[in-house]
């Protein structure tokens, strides 16, 4: 619950404005241009931007040195995300991979599992992806299904996922399987580290309604897992997918709301003379203004280990008021009747769909506020 | 906790114990300043310095407890000349260099004339001494014409409004009268000031809507209907996560104002007129989410959300 006290604030040091200053640099000599039209060529291009910027030195800043990292803090994070806002390919593409699933592997994962791991984060030559929904385990994850039976050295995995983002040019899954119990408890599940080059796993391109395939079903067939890719401990997997959730939230929300700053100027540029867009725009404006503060705080309470338990879900729930708030005014300004194409600010607005869905749909959210936070009683079944 | 950190907590108290509901809808019945009584308590304890430096004799409270300050003002329900005198008056007349120890004991009240124009990073502020009942502040600020009175000199140029408190934090216009004795505040305490008192409105607003959270939370918990308590119906919980968002948010940005002001930072106007938009009408909104949680009950007089909601609606108004 919150109470009368101001919360702490993510603050810049000088080493912070140091590494600001450095990429600054780095992005004025090495732009890397307009990302192709072409879907698997923006990929490689992706993927070299990240190696690239590792190379000079500014993927995972906040990791422990000996994962890789330099030891800062969320703050140097923060400072690559603002900075990559405004260059061409403002996205990371193993972003995934650094802001959920590193953090996961570090809380629960062995040092094996870290050296083995971590490194190819870093350089985008291992893709993640986050195999946890399935056709009946959407909101309720206590639904899923995916098996794996032990045998010997192996956990052996049958079942299906679905809407498995980035899927198609992953090397890893964060895979959530059943490995004891029955569909519809929390108990018996299990996450593991699956090499998506096993085989057995089929990989199926599911269309959007964008008509672009960034997610897929991926398919099991008696596919073999080392039981040494088991994250925490056979059982415990509940309790490690929600802390990728807790994870996800802080610098993936920072780096949304930056786009939507992006947005924002754009269509400031196209409408900001209309008396009719300047309420508008100021509105949308102070949104992402406290969006931004509220990101910023929970970095800073992520940092310091403050973090309470749920709170992650008003990032989200603001993000979701942001975007559809953006991308819905971008249209109602540009709207024309006769708009009947699919150009940039129609893409968004489809798109602004998504985000009360994906990652916990806003209803979802809202559950947690209720029973986590403001201590609200369930229903009696 | 720090000393001043239990100025703050001190400052809850009294507020609390001065003015608990009943008193407060005494006062809102007769719509009526406080009593000279329920004044001496908030004088007596010194709350009238709070923002002023300590240097000029006052408390110097820093930004985020003066922040801390206006959100229990809100959630208290503070009467509106008391929140003025701590944010405004006071502060101002001391910074005009004025010797406060007659205003913090509360035998003389201040008036205030702000004039923001149409540069908020340069406001322009003028302060005096005036012979209203002890402990009473008006605040003049915004856009409106000043017409000239006898003996008073109008300001020039820039449009002023006067916002004069008659009763429980409702603000009416009347007509501005600046007297030519009036002192200006040096202009970089006039922007500290300025910018204060337009973060303790943001505050304000905040604590009521944190006060009828916490209220409407634990109203759904108690209050059955169908055999169950109305808190384990969905969208009566989702109404009120919808309200924790609002809270939460806006406590998040108010942190990050209050550190910005606290910094000097330059880039502060824009995120406090960011604040201002967001949080005053995120507010009201909480506010009237929780009339509805309340249901009839929330509709009636001794519960007064109205307050609360009166509040917020006026400082959102005001701006
Ligand atoms: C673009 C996109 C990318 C995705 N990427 C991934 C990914 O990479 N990995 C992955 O594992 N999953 C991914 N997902 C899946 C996503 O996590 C699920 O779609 C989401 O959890 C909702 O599950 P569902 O689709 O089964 O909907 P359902 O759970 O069937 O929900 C349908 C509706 O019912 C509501 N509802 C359900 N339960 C409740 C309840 N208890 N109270 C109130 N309302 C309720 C929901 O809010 C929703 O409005 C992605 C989805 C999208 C759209």
């Amino acid at each position: 619950m919150v109470t009368t006290v101001l919360r702490p604030t993510l603050r810049f040091d000088d080493a912070d404005e140091d590494v600001r200053a450095r990429l600054r640099r780095f992005i004025d000599d090495h732009d890397p241009g307009r990302p192709s039209a072409d879907f698997p060529e923006r990929v490689a291009q992706l993927r070299q931007w990240q190696a690239a910027l590792c190379a000079a030195g500014f993927i995972g800043m906040s990791w422990p040195e000996s994962d890789g990292g330099q030891g800062r803090g969320l703050s140097a994070e923060a400072v690559l995300c603002e900075e990559l806002g405004r260059t061409t390919m403002p996205e990371l593409i193993n972003r995934i991979a650094l802001y959920t699933v590193a953090p996961m592997i570090q809380q629960w994962g062995t040092p094996e599992q870290r050296s083995r791991l971590l490194p190819g984060m870093l350089d985008a030559s291992e893709i993640w992806c986050q195999g946890f929904s399935e056709p009946s385990a959407g909101s309720d994850l206590a639904g899923i299904r995916t098996r794996a039976r032990r045998d010997g050295d192996d956990w052996v995995i049958n079942g299906q996922k679905v809407w498995t983002s980035r899927a198609l040019w992953s090397k890893w899954c964060a895979l959530l399987v059943r490995t004891d119990g029955e569909p519809g408890s929390h108990k018996g599940l299990t996450l593991v580290a699956l090499d998506m080059g096993t085989p057995g796993v089929t990989v199926r391109p599911l269309y959007q309604m964008l008509h672009e395939a960034h997610f897929s079903e991926v398919f099991f067939d008696d596919v073999r897992v080392p039981h040494a890719n088991v994250i925490g401990e056979p059982g415990q997997g509940w309790r490690v997918a929600m802390s990728t959730m807790g994870f996800e939230r802080g610098l993936f929300v920072l780096e949304r709301q930056i786009g939507l700053r992006r947005r924002l100027a754009v269509l400031a540029e196209q409408v900001g003379e209309r008396p009719d867009a300047h309420v508008k725009l100021g509105e949308l404006a102070a949104m992402l203004e406290v969006l931004r503060a509220h990101t910023y705080r929970t970095l800073a309470e992520q940092d310091l280990g403050i973090l309470e338990p749920g709170s992650t879900s008003v990032d989200k729930l603001l993000l979701t008021e942001c975007y559809q708030a953006v991308c819905g005014e971008a249209f109602d300004l540009n709207s024309q009747p006769d708009r009947l194409f699919m150009d940039e600010i129609a893409h968004d607005l489809i798109e602004a769909r998504s985000v009360s869905i994906y990652s916990g749909s806003t209803e979802i959210q809202r559950n947690v506020i209720g029973s986590q936070i403001l201590g609200l009683p369930r229903r009696a079944k | 906790m720090s000393e001043n950190q239990e100025v703050v907590e001190l400052f809850a108290d009294i507020c609390r114990d001065t003015f608990d509901m009943p008193r407060l809808l005494e006062l809102a019945e007769r719509d009526d300043v406080p009593t000279a009584g329920q004044v001496k308590v908030f004088v007596d304890a010194g709350v009238l310095g709070l923002a002023v430096p300590e240097d000029l004799g006052g408390v110097g409270l820093g930004v985020n407890e003066l922040t801390e300050i206006a959100m229990h003002a809100g959630e208290n329900l503070l009467p509106w000349h008391l929140f003025a005198a701590i944010f405004g008056g006071v502060p101002a007349i001391a910074a005009a260099g004025d010797d406060v120890d007659d205003v913090i004991g509360g035998d003389v009240s201040v008036a205030l004339a702000v004039r923001v124009g149409d540069r908020p990073s340069k406001p322009e502020l003028l302060t005096w001494r005036t012979s209203t009942e002890p402990g009473r502040v008006v605040v003049i600020d915004g856009p409106e014409t000043v017409d000239a009175a006898a003996g008073v000199e109008p300001l020039p140029g820039d449009t002023l409004r006067v916002g004069l408190e008659p009763g429980q934090g409702m603000l009416t216009i009347g007509a501005p009268a600046v007297p030519s004795t009036s002192a200006a505040v040096p202009e970089a305490a006039a922007r500290r000031i300025v910018r204060i008192w337009r973060l303790a409105l943001c505050a304000q607003a905040w604590g009521c809507a944190n006060a009828l959270l916490e209220r409407s939370v634990a109203y759904a918990k108690e209050r059955e209907q169908f055999g169950a308590p109305i808190a384990t119906f969905q969208a009566v919980a989702h109404t009120l996560a919808d309200m924790h968002v609002g809270v939460a948010a806006g406590l998040s940005a108010l942190g990050r104002v209050s550190r910005l002001i606290d910094d000097g930072d330059a880039a502060v106007d824009r995120e406090l007129a960011s604040l201002e938009s967001w949080l005053l009408t995120r507010s009201r909104r909480v506010c009237e989410q929780a009339v509805q949680v309340h249901g009839g009950t929330g509709f009636t007089w001794e519960q007064d959300s109205r307050g609360n909601w009166a509040c917020t609606c006026s400082t959102a108004a005001s701006w």
